[in-house]
Protein backbone atom coordinates (compact mmCIF):
# COMPACT_ATOMS: atom_id res chain seq x y z
CA UNK A 1 0.00 0.00 0.00
CA UNK A 2 2.65 2.53 0.97
CA UNK A 3 6.20 2.50 -0.44
CA UNK A 4 7.43 1.45 2.97
CA UNK A 5 4.98 -1.43 3.10
CA UNK A 6 5.80 -2.50 -0.46
CA UNK A 7 9.49 -2.58 0.35
CA UNK A 8 8.78 -4.62 3.45
CA UNK A 9 6.52 -6.98 1.53
CA UNK A 10 9.36 -7.79 -0.81
CA UNK A 11 11.58 -8.84 2.07
CA UNK A 12 11.85 -12.52 2.81
CA UNK A 13 9.78 -13.57 5.81
CA UNK A 14 7.90 -10.29 5.95
CA UNK A 15 6.14 -10.85 9.23
CA UNK A 16 3.85 -7.82 8.88
CA UNK A 17 1.88 -9.89 6.34
CA UNK A 18 1.43 -12.83 8.70
CA UNK A 19 -1.84 -13.56 10.42
CA UNK A 20 -2.10 -13.66 14.19
CA UNK A 21 -2.45 -17.47 14.25
CA UNK A 22 0.75 -17.91 12.21
CA UNK A 23 2.73 -15.66 14.55
CA UNK A 24 1.25 -17.39 17.60
CA UNK A 25 2.08 -20.88 16.27
CA UNK A 26 5.72 -19.95 15.64
CA UNK A 27 5.99 -18.35 19.10
CA UNK A 28 4.54 -21.49 20.69
CA UNK A 29 6.34 -24.15 18.69
CA UNK A 30 9.39 -22.95 16.76
CA UNK A 31 13.01 -23.56 17.74
CA UNK A 32 14.29 -21.08 15.15
CA UNK A 33 15.56 -18.30 17.43
CA UNK A 34 15.77 -15.68 14.69
CA UNK A 35 12.23 -16.36 13.47
CA UNK A 36 10.97 -16.59 17.05
CA UNK A 37 12.40 -13.17 17.91
CA UNK A 38 10.98 -11.71 14.69
CA UNK A 39 7.51 -13.06 15.47
CA UNK A 40 7.61 -11.74 19.05
CA UNK A 41 8.74 -8.35 17.79
CA UNK A 42 5.95 -8.22 15.19
CA UNK A 43 3.39 -9.34 17.76
CA UNK A 44 4.47 -6.60 20.19
CA UNK A 45 4.57 -3.99 17.42
CA UNK A 46 0.94 -4.70 16.58
CA UNK A 47 -0.11 -4.57 20.24
CA UNK A 48 1.76 -1.30 20.78
CA UNK A 49 0.21 0.31 17.70
CA UNK A 50 -3.24 -0.92 18.73
CA UNK A 51 -2.96 0.43 22.30
CA UNK A 52 -1.64 3.79 21.05
CA UNK A 53 -4.60 4.04 18.63
CA UNK A 54 -7.04 3.02 21.38
CA UNK A 55 -5.74 5.73 23.72
CA UNK A 56 -5.90 8.38 20.98
CA UNK A 57 -9.39 7.26 19.99
CA UNK A 58 -10.58 7.34 23.62
CA UNK A 59 -9.30 10.90 24.06
CA UNK A 60 -10.99 12.01 20.83
CA UNK A 61 -14.31 10.45 21.89
CA UNK A 62 -14.08 12.02 25.36
CA UNK A 63 -13.32 15.49 24.01
CA UNK A 64 -16.14 15.18 21.44
CA UNK A 65 -18.53 14.18 24.25
CA UNK A 66 -17.36 17.13 26.36
CA UNK A 67 -17.87 19.51 23.42
CA UNK A 68 -21.40 18.26 22.79
CA UNK A 69 -22.19 18.53 26.54
CA UNK A 70 -21.03 22.15 26.53
CA UNK A 71 -23.07 22.84 23.40
CA UNK A 72 -26.14 21.44 25.19
CA UNK A 73 -25.58 23.73 28.19
CA UNK A 74 -25.49 26.84 25.99
CA UNK B 1 -25.21 19.63 6.09
CA UNK B 2 -27.51 17.41 8.10
CA UNK B 3 -28.38 14.06 6.55
CA UNK B 4 -31.15 11.63 7.35
CA UNK B 5 -30.11 8.02 7.91
CA UNK B 6 -32.70 5.30 8.25
CA UNK B 7 -32.33 2.31 10.56
CA UNK B 8 -31.77 0.12 7.50
CA UNK B 9 -28.80 2.32 6.49
CA UNK B 10 -27.19 1.72 9.84
CA UNK B 11 -27.97 -1.97 9.97
CA UNK B 12 -25.89 -2.94 6.91
CA UNK B 13 -23.00 -0.92 8.28
CA UNK B 14 -23.21 -2.72 11.61
CA UNK B 15 -23.20 -6.09 9.83
CA UNK B 16 -20.20 -5.02 7.75
CA UNK B 17 -18.38 -3.83 10.89
CA UNK B 18 -19.07 -7.18 12.60
CA UNK B 19 -17.59 -9.05 9.61
CA UNK B 20 -14.61 -6.67 9.53
CA UNK B 21 -14.18 -7.43 13.23
CA UNK B 22 -13.82 -11.14 12.35
CA UNK B 23 -11.09 -10.22 9.85
CA UNK B 24 -9.40 -8.05 12.46
CA UNK B 25 -9.49 -10.92 14.94
CA UNK B 26 -7.90 -13.20 12.37
CA UNK B 27 -5.13 -10.73 11.54
CA UNK B 28 -4.46 -9.10 14.92
CA UNK B 29 -5.89 -11.56 17.44
CA UNK B 30 -7.95 -8.65 18.76
CA UNK B 31 -11.63 -7.82 18.45
CA UNK B 32 -12.47 -4.13 18.54
CA UNK B 33 -15.71 -2.87 17.07
CA UNK B 34 -14.50 0.76 17.22
CA UNK B 35 -11.54 -0.11 15.01
CA UNK B 36 -13.67 -2.24 12.66
CA UNK B 37 -16.24 0.55 12.42
CA UNK B 38 -13.43 3.01 11.63
CA UNK B 39 -12.32 0.76 8.75
CA UNK B 40 -15.87 0.50 7.42
CA UNK B 41 -16.39 4.27 7.77
CA UNK B 42 -13.25 4.85 5.72
CA UNK B 43 -14.28 2.30 3.08
CA UNK B 44 -17.88 3.41 2.60
CA UNK B 45 -16.86 6.89 1.48
CA UNK B 46 -14.44 5.62 -1.17
CA UNK B 47 -15.08 4.75 -4.81
CA UNK B 48 -12.46 2.04 -5.15
CA UNK B 49 -9.98 -0.02 -3.20
CA UNK B 50 -7.04 2.25 -4.06
CA UNK B 51 -8.76 5.25 -2.50
CA UNK B 52 -9.63 3.09 0.49
CA UNK B 53 -6.03 1.91 0.88
CA UNK B 54 -4.79 5.53 0.77
CA UNK B 55 -7.32 6.56 3.43
CA UNK B 56 -6.30 3.65 5.69
CA UNK B 57 -2.68 4.63 5.19
CA UNK B 58 -3.45 8.20 6.28
CA UNK B 59 -5.59 7.39 9.30
CA UNK B 60 -4.38 3.94 10.41
CA UNK B 61 -0.96 3.78 8.73
CA UNK B 62 0.83 2.68 11.90
CA UNK B 63 -1.00 -0.65 11.77
CA UNK B 64 0.65 -1.51 8.43
CA UNK B 65 -2.32 -3.63 7.40
CA UNK B 66 -1.35 -5.93 4.52
CA UNK B 67 -3.02 -5.53 1.11
CA UNK B 68 -4.74 -8.91 1.52
CA UNK B 69 -6.47 -7.68 4.68
CA UNK B 70 -7.60 -4.46 2.98
CA UNK B 71 -8.97 -6.46 0.01
CA UNK B 72 -10.95 -8.60 2.44
CA UNK B 73 -12.38 -5.56 4.27
CA UNK B 74 -13.26 -3.96 0.94
CA UNK B 75 -14.97 -7.21 -0.07
CA UNK B 76 -16.99 -7.23 3.15
CA UNK B 77 -18.13 -3.67 2.46
CA UNK B 78 -19.14 -4.28 -1.14
CA UNK B 79 -20.97 -7.52 -0.23
CA UNK B 80 -22.82 -5.85 2.65
CA UNK B 81 -24.02 -2.75 0.82
CA UNK B 82 -27.80 -2.80 0.26
CA UNK B 83 -28.63 -4.07 -3.22
CA UNK B 84 -25.32 -5.80 -3.72
CA UNK B 85 -26.89 -9.27 -3.96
Amino acid sequence: VTDKQKARAQQKNDLSQWKYAELRDVINTSCNIELLDGCREEFHRRLKVYHAWKMRNKKNVQSAARDSEEDHKR
Amino acid sequence: PATVETLQDKSWEQKAAAKADDLLESFMGIRDLDLSQTLIDLAKEKKNIDEFACAVDEVLGDFEFPDEFLYDVWGVLTDSRPGSQ
